[in-house]
């Protein structure tokens, strides 16, 4: 099993007055297949994490190992090259473009990637299908259900055939039922080995991942029986 | 254990790209998707394209005008008057073109003919067909005796009714012979020189060669008798007043510089007895027209370009901080900092370049339909009109490289926050 994501004493603070510490230093291995929940309550910290683990922050301290590559030295050249080759991303309000159907919302994420647009478009319907959406390829985001879109996100986040796909509250705008098909679709693909770290308030998304995380003022705790508290570890079950 | 090259451990993923192809693909489309804001963007680039086209091509299409109807004719004669330039010298009273005055002039560059002429100091002459004065004219002065070399005549461009023009030959001898105008010839009562009819001035016989009809220049000669200046001169003397003139016909295009010339080839000692009066230059004239009006449109539509400037550089501005969340989004998909500014700015420089197309187009059709309007021809310079899409192009060029730098700027976590 492959680690993906291996964070060492990981942490970020703002140098406002006074320095709010937005994270504290954090120690989190992720194995690849894993599906693990970062609950906590608001303003706990858990964007901070996500931002640091999907490249689009930088930490104040510690050490970042990503797919075996110190990212800490990297430039912002190859940050923004695993970013956009290696990690989805999947945000709570979505972040459609309101005037591209769902199939060119989608083949968007390869704009940057794949130079052929044929390819690109290919990709795309073949991700919309894998979230069910086969039937609203051109479809306008303005005409969709808020699951039916948070799905083309989710679709646009794994088109790329990323190592990790990042979720921030992605059923933090849904009702109960466009929840659970954005739940299923989640379940679908890491049982078909796609690595996801989910953020979450909601106790019943949480509970559908393989493993949890809790994080409070900034501190990464474990309410999980399978992790330490000060360093923890989530692993995947054999 | 042995360490595992980093190659191998972790794959190098290479940098992400962007094609032009895609880069031009998602400006048009950022564009096409506000059709109503990108015209209304566009207005001022469209303005001051479209004024300046129009102006450059107005101010063509009326020198053109003026080149047009601007005399050939006039363009290539040359008058040279026995006068001193005004405020030199004053006039010597005597006859101060040489003898030989159509030789000198045609070893001129560029000279077809000239020659000279004046009106005899004959007051009141008794005209008559027969030598007894019994049928002469009365002496009302409608009849006038010019001097007048072969080479005027020449440069005169006369149409003959009937006859011939005396020549170099009857000048060097100083023959009696002379030339009628349509007008003297029909009170003469002269309608045939096959006969060699004569005409008697003041007694003295002479031959009449040829009657013209008309001529291009010195048409008072058509109410008149022509004799050699030759025998003028030596029948009655130089010219008193009005003084003699050089009359010459140039080549196209040659006017200005055979004004020059000519002074100083027929006295090269004394030039400044001569004044040569040139033709009004051809480019004086459309400079004078076309500078004034043109330079205050050109100044407005400058204005225009400048409005249509601020106007691109403010919209893609607020576009850039409407679409913030956009720009993070592409960020985090693997777009850098110079693809988010080459899209901003393609964006801007197709706005441009299209306001430009548009203003282009406007003017040129301006231009026509004035044109239409005035009966005249419209002239458009290649070089004006070529280059003015291009102008709109730079404009949105320009105007787009403050907020592409603020978009390329933006960092994908305050973009995403929104
Ligand atoms: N740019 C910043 N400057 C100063 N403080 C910041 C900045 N960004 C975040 N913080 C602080 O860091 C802490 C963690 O923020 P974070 O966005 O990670 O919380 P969160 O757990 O995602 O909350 P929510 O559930 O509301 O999204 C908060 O107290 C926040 O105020
Ligand atoms: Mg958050």
């Amino acid at each position: 099993m492959t680690t993906i994501v291996e964070l060492r004493g990981i942490g970020k603070s703002y140098q406002t007055t006074p320095v709010v510490h937005a994270l504290q230093p954090v120690d989190l291995t992720i194995e690849a297949g894993d599906w693990l929940a970062v609950v906590g309550p608001s303003g706990s910290g858990k964007s901070t994490l996500l931002n640091l683990l999907g490249l689009l922050d930088r930490p104040t301290q510690g050490r970042y190992v990503f797919a075996g590559v110190d990212v800490s030295t990297l430039g912002e050249r190859e940050r923004t090259a695993l970013r956009g080759r290696r990690i989805g991303f999947v945000f709570q309000q979505f972040h459609l473009l309101p005037h591209r159907t769902a199939v060119e919302n989608v083949a968007l994420a390869l704009l940057y990637t794949t130079p052929s647009a044929g390819q690109r478009t290919t990709a795309a319907v073949q991700a919309l299908r894998r979230v069910g959406l086969g039937h609203r390829l051109h479809a306008l985001p303005s005409t969709m259900s808020g699951g039916e879109r948070q799905r083309v996100a989710i679709a646009r986040a794994l088109v790329g055939a990323p190592d990790l796909v990042l979720c921030d509250e992605p059923t933090g705008n849904l009702d109960s039922a466009n929840a659970h098909a954005v739940l299923d679709v989640l379940n679908d693909l890491n049982a078909d080995g796609v690595t996801l770290i989910v953020i979450t308030h909601d106790p019943d998304v949480a509970a559908r991942a393989r493993s949890r995380v809790h994080i409070r003022d900034g501190s990464v705790t474990s309410a999980d029986p399978r992790s330490a508290p000060s360093a923890t570890t989530a692993k995947a079950p054999a | 254990m042995t360490p595992v090259p980093r190659s191998e451990r972790a794959p190098e993923t290479p940098p992400t790209r962007l094609r032009l192809k895609d880069l031009l693909a998602e400006a048009l489309a950022g564009l096409a998707q506000r059709p109503a804001r990108s015209v209304l963007t566009m207005l001022g680039t469209i303005l001051g394209v479209g004024s300046f086209v129009t102006v450059l091509g107005l101010t063509s299409t009326a020198s053109g005008q003026i080149s047009k109807s601007f005399d050939l004719l006039r363009d290539t004669t040359v008058t040279i008057n026995d006068t001193p330039p005004a405020g030199t010298t004053t006039r010597t009273g005597q006859l101060d073109f040489p003898a030989d005055t159509d030789a000198r002039l045609h070893h001129l560059n560029g000279v077809v003919a000239g020659g000279i002429w004046w009106n005899t100091p004959l007051r009141n002459p008794a005209l008559s067909r027969t030598p007894d004065r019994t049928d002469a004219l009365p002496d009302d002065g409608a009849v006038t005796v010019y001097a007048a070399s072969p080479g005027t005549l020449q440069a005169m461009q006369p149409t003959l009714q009937s006859g011939t023009l005396y020549n170099d030959f009857h000048q060097a001898h100083a023959e009696h012979v002379c030339v009628l105008g349509a007008a003297a010839a029909h009170l003469l009562g002269i309608t045939r020189v096959d006969n060699q009819p004569a005409v008697f001035i003041n007694d003295t016989p002479y031959t009449v060669v040829g009657v013209i009809d008309d001529s291009r220049q010195l048409t008072q000669a058509l109410t008149g008798i022509l004799i050699p200046s030759s025998t003028a001169l030596r029948e009655y003397g130089p010219p008193a007043d009005p003084p003699a003139h050089a009359l010459i016909r140039t080549r196209v295009g040659a006017a200005q510089l055979v004004a020059k010339q000519a002074p100083l080839a027929l006295r090269p000692n004394q030039p400044r007895l001569l004044t040569a009066v040139p033709p009004p230059d051809p480019h004086h004239l459309r400079d004078e027209v076309g500078t004034d009006l043109s330079n205050l449109f050109l100044v407005l539509a400058a204005l225009c370009l400048a409005v249509g400037a601020v106007g691109i550089a403010n919209t893609t501005l607020v576009a850039v901080m409407e679409r913030t969340p956009e720009i993070g989004l592409r960020r985090s998909l693997g777009a850098r900092p110079r693809h988010i500014a080459a899209q901003f700015l393609t964006e801007s420089t197709a706005l441009g370049l299209l306001g430009g197309l548009i203003g282009t187009s406007i003017g040129v059709l301006a231009v026509i339909i004035a044109a239409l309007w005035e009966n005249w021809t419209a002239i458009l310079q290649p070089a004006s009109v070529i280059p003015a899409p291009a102008i709109g192009a730079i404009v949105g060029l320009l105007a787009g490289l403050y907020p592409a730098l603020r978009a390329a700027r933006t960092e994908p976590l305050d973009a995403l926050r929104r």
